[in-house]
């Protein structure tokens, strides 16, 4: 299963790695939200099992009420909902759902670039790159 | 401890969200930029040891863009456009 391309592996991940916690350390576990922000949580995963677990923290710590009281929300049409008092709000939920997502989509181009590389190679693949060979 | 704030004392990293992030948000365009930077570049450079010299002048290049857009927005809105005539 090991390609090789261990060294630039790492790299990678810790380029999602500083994006992925960097949304949860701005935005609180709050951030990762399958029940009220779906369509983000979908980005989300393309960062991996660690987003189901932020996910299933959320639902033990925040969304139960252990961490912290509930506080009772307005009824906006609707049922009265309550929610936790550790819910990010305005810039710190919006930049830590933003950190998240994007962590999602470049482990998804991590993904992609490793099923076409070369294994034990940290050169580009010549059959997929030729022409190109950047390096900036 | 007595210097620091007593939002930043309560505070539980990674539980809650950080505090004060209402007033330093814009900031928050470094970390973003060095992230992406990283990850795009581990996957984009031929040799590795141009990784360093490569993100940095990517995340560099990413704030640079955004700080000018912010800019010329500024500009666009405060300057330029309260100098049109009212009807």
């Amino acid at each position: 299963m090991v390609a090789g391309n261990v060294r630039r592996g790492i790299y990678a991940m810790a380029g999602v790695l500083v994006l992925f916690l960097g949304g949860i350390f701005v935005g609180g576990i709050d951030c990762v939200d399958y029940k009220e922000d779906r369509l983000w949580f979908y980005g989300q995963l393309g960062a991996g099992p660690i987003v189901f677990a932020a996910n299933a923290a959320n639902d033990a710590l925040l969304k139960s009420g252990s961490a912290a009281p509930m506080i009772e929300m307005p009824a906006q049409g609707g049922p009265a909902k309550s929610v936790s008092s550790f819910v990010g709000l305005a810039h710190s939920n919006e930049f830590g759902t933003l950190f998240v997502f994007l962590a999602g989509l470049l482990n998804i181009c991590v993904l992609l670039d490793a099923a076409v590389r070369r294994p034990h190679s940290d050169l580009p693949d010549a059959r997929r790159r030729s022409g190109e060979g950047s390096s900036t | 401890m007595s210097l620091l704030p007593t939002t930043v004392i309560a505070w539980t990293p990674f539980l809650q969200p950080a505090p004060g992030a209402q007033h330093w948000w814009w900031w928050l365009v470094i970390p973003m930029a060095l992230g992406v930077s990283m990850a795009y570049k581990a996957i984009r450079v031929e040799k590795l040891a141009d990784w360093p010299m490569a993100v940095g002048k990517m995340a560099a290049q990413v704030v640079g863009v955004v700080v000018a857009i912010a800019v010329g927005l500024y500009l666009l809105v405060i300057v330029l456009l309260p100098m049109l005539p009212a009807e």
